[in-house]
């Protein structure tokens, strides 16, 4: 499968995926290749509507061989194995502040250490990194009313390659600082790189029980450990009740607890103008209850409604550093939170499918016990997909996100809501193996927004980060 | 040629030299229906490795007899029954292997009928619920050749066979509701017949009574399963082809197919919802739900 997309924003884009299957008896192995190329994005720090946008280029190559053998009727066993290798690469120069600024380097007073940067903060960061997984399950069923499954697994993640050059901070080679107007001065190699090179390992064992209490009544009790080279030790367990009510209805009671591990961006980061990283973080975590129901009043209406509850400990966030511009990634703050969730399903005709859900949630920072913010309050979300024709396909989307409050201490008033409506228009039949589609995103050109980090004093980015104008895109798929 | 048939293959082989040839007529379907006819002649290929022709035919479109009779084929295979309605009208003498369920007249017709072959039903029952001492199905008629062949065949396991003839959707659902109230742990419901004596809310009601009753309730839609019947034996369309590939050659032997007959489906398709089979406390074996092609 070979897929091409150009993107026609402001902010413009062009993405290529290739895959490749191959199957023989129980194994198969997938490989494929991602190239993204991203110019004037400049948004993985600093302002998207930098004028002098750089040009990243994102190459993924995936490589995953799976094998499924079945011993004998009640044993089976899945082995996984995959090979990932990306990098990020930088085409033209990437803008971190705009032409004309000082960047954030400001005494504790507030004044200025440098005079303008004619050319902007011009930093050029790029990262090459390996990933190895081998993943299996033996799974067995032969006692009657349990089926067990145990798991092992192995990653070895490694950042084998970083560089960088930039026109600012300090030069590797005299020690002293890169002036306003300084040429670009490469930092690969020295320990001033933004990111040194580094791996990480991480084993992990899991054993899972489907226990049939009754004829209606299943319990799942599972548990996971992973250890990790570079922060230690995590043991999650999760159980699940499920209880068949009603031909149609279904309740699930579930309690889980799960981690993230931090990312080496966030452990390794440094020399950056904006965040830092953090060598001693621990892993998030997250502890959760659920209360389901899965209703079909009829066979083509599904219900879902959920309930759910958590609290989400040791939360990795980029920290304001006291009497300066930059912040350094901490497991800082608790938070807690409520919800519910509700998804309806409806097969209204044979050639029209229309679905949607309501989502409302609260949560609170501990410290503070104020809204923990940014999060949207309510979202609804709409679809109706549509067969026009045999082979045309008409597929229509909306999204309201409302409600969302700002964190303690950020001055700035309430985030704007927004609805934002997408269109598709699709080909199956014009052309064999060819589909073609006409997507139209953000069809009303809503103004819409994510809400940008606090800051001190004042957050880096005002005015939130603007989402995508309306914008149209024509995609060519073809399937050998 | 404004008749739109497509020839689509002609292959050549030592068998055609000594007069074997076979022309099988598909129909020029639509996606997602192009499948079962892809995996029907994929079938046939695998078995049937001879001489023969591969003509697409448009529904509605009447057959070029030119293009039949240059074929010159000895064997006459025809998938479905537009396909088997339209060489009714240009071969009808046939002798023709055909999956059409219509009444076409042929001379010497073989037909492959997308039921399950009575010894196969009566394993897959033994297999999925073992004590099983009834099946009950709503039919337009008690005479069907095929429910007799199954009668006979269930009871020489000591199972039995009831009929509760309908005619109508009104009929169907009383037959259903007399069923299901006289039904037993030991029965089960075969809801066999879709078209006119079934539509969705009776199925739901069906569906939704045996729950309540914890009855058994088979069905020849496998989708029937994914709103709560336990069992769906359903036609797999490979399998279906490999038999037609085994019935070809049959027929090409010296002497054969000089009668006409009816077969059944050997091998199906098998989907299997466990949450059912839960529910009605059914002890499903590790090797019965291997064999299942869909568990839910």
């Amino acid at each position: 499968m070979l897929r091409w997309r150009r993107d026609g924003s402001a902010w413009g884009r062009g993405n290529l995926d290739a895959r490749f299957e191959l199957g023989y008896r129980d194994m198969t192995f997938r490989a494929g290749a991602q190239l993204r190329r991203d110019e004037g994005s400049g948004s993985v720090s600093r302002k998207p509507w930098t004028p002098k946008g750089g040009v990243p280029v994102t190459v993924t190559i995936p490589i995953s061989p799976t094998t499924t053998p079945n011993f004998t009727d009640t044993l089976g066993l899945k082995v996984q194995g995959s090979a990932l290798f990306t990098t990020q690469e930088v085409e033209r120069n990437f803008v971190l502040f705009p032409p004309g600024s000082r960047g954030p380097f400001f005494t504790p007073l507030g004044t200025p250490i440098f005079p303008p940067f004619p050319d902007g903060l011009i930093g050029n960061p790029e990262v090459f990194e390996r990933h190895y997984r081998l993943n299996s399950v033996l799974s067995y069923s032969g006692f009657a009313d349990h089926q067990l499954a145990f798991g092992a697994g192995y990653h070895y993640g490694e950042v084998y390659k970083t560089k960088e050059t930039k026109n600012f901070g300090f030069d590797p080679t005299t020690g002293f600082p890169i002036l306003p107007g300084s040429p670009l001065v490469d930092v690969s190699n020295t320990p001033l790189v933004f990111l040194p090179e580094g791996r990480r390992e991480n084993t992990s064992v899991f054993v899972q029980d489907i226990w049939h209490l009754a004829n209606d009544w299943e319990l799942t009790a599972g548990a996971r450990y992973d250890h990790f080279s570079d922060f230690g030790d995590t043991t999650n367990p999760r159980v699940a009740l499920v209880w068949s009510a009603r031909q149609n209805l279904t309740i699930k009671a579930l309690y889980g607890e799960a981690f993230r591990a931090p990312s080496f961006a966030e452990t390794r980061v440094q020399s950056n103008p904006a965040f830092l990283g953090n060598f001693s973080l621990k892993p998030e975590s997250l502890e959760s209850t659920e209360l389901a129901f899965n209703y079909r009043p009829r066979f083509d209406v599904t219900l879902d409604f959920n309930l759910f509850q958590y609290t989400w400990q040791d939360i990795i966030q980029f920290i304001p550093d006291a009497g300066g511009g930059t912040r350094t990634a901490q497991n800082s703050g608790e938070q807690k939170g409520h919800g519910a969730e509700f998804a309806i399903a409806w097969e209204a005709t044979k050639t029209l499918k229309l679905s949607g859900n309501l989502a409302w949630q609260k949560s609170e920072d501990q410290a503070t016990h104020e809204d923990s913010g940014n999060a949207p309050g309510h979202q609804t979300y709409a679809r109706a997909d549509w067969v026009v024709s045999p082979g045309w396909n008409l597929g229509a989307q909306t999204n309201w996100v409302a409600d969302r409050n700002r964190v303690v201490g950020d001055p700035r008033g309430k985030i704007d809501d927004y609805v934002m409506t997408d269109l598709t228009l699709r080909n199956t039949s014009l052309v064999p193996k060819l589909e073609f589609a006409l997507l139209v995103k953000n069809l009303f050109d809503a103004h819409a927004r994510e809400p940008s980090l606090n800051g001190d004093p004042v957050p880096m980015i005002p005015n939130d980060l603007p989402l995508a104008g309306r914008a149209a895109f024509v995609e060519v798929r073809y399937t050998p | 040629m404004a008749r739109a048939i497509a020839v689509v293959l002609a292959l050549l082989t030592a068998s055609h030299a000594l007069g074997e040839n076979v022309l099988i007529l598909y129909p020029q379907v639509r996606e997602p229906y192009t499948k079962i006819y892809q995996d029907t002649l994929e079938g046939i290929a695998e078995v049937y490795k001879g001489a023969h022709t591969l003509l697409a035919v448009i529904p509605g479109q009447p057959l070029e007899p030119g293009v039949v009779a240059r074929a010159a084929p000895n064997l006459y295979v025809a998938l479905g029954n537009d396909a088997a309605r339209e060489l009714g009208i240009v071969a009808p003498e046939g002798p023709v292997i055909t999956t059409a369920n219509q009444d076409v007249a042929f001379k010497v017709r073989h037909q492959l009928a997308y039921y399950p072959d009575p010894d196969t039903l009566l394993a897959q029952l033994q297999r999925f619920q073992p004590g099983i001492r009834s099946l009950s199905v709503v039919a337009e008629t008690d005479t069907n050749p095929y429910q007799q062949l199954v009668r006979e065949t269930l009871a020489q396991a000591g199972i039995g066979l009831k009929v509760c003839v309908a005619g109508s959707l009104p009929e169907s659902a009383v037959c259903y509701r007399q069923l299901l109230d006289a039904a037993t742990s030991q029965d089960a419901i075969w809801i066999l017949h879709g078209g006119k004596l079934l539509e969705p809310a009776l199925l739901a009601n069906i569906l939704s009574a045996a729950w309540e009753r914890q009855l058994t309730v088979l069905s020849s839609n496998p989708d029937h399963v994914r709103r709560g019947a336990l069992l769906s034996l359903y036609p797999n369309n490979l399998s279906a082809g490999r038999q037609l590939g085994d019935m070809i050659t049959a027929c090409l032997a010296p002497g054969k197919c000089t009668r006409s007959e009816t077969r059944y489906l050997h091998t199906m398709g098998i989907a299997l919802n466990e949450r059912t089979s839960r529910h009605l406390g059914l002890v499903i074996s590790p090797e019965a739900r291997k064999s299942a092609d869909l568990v839910l």
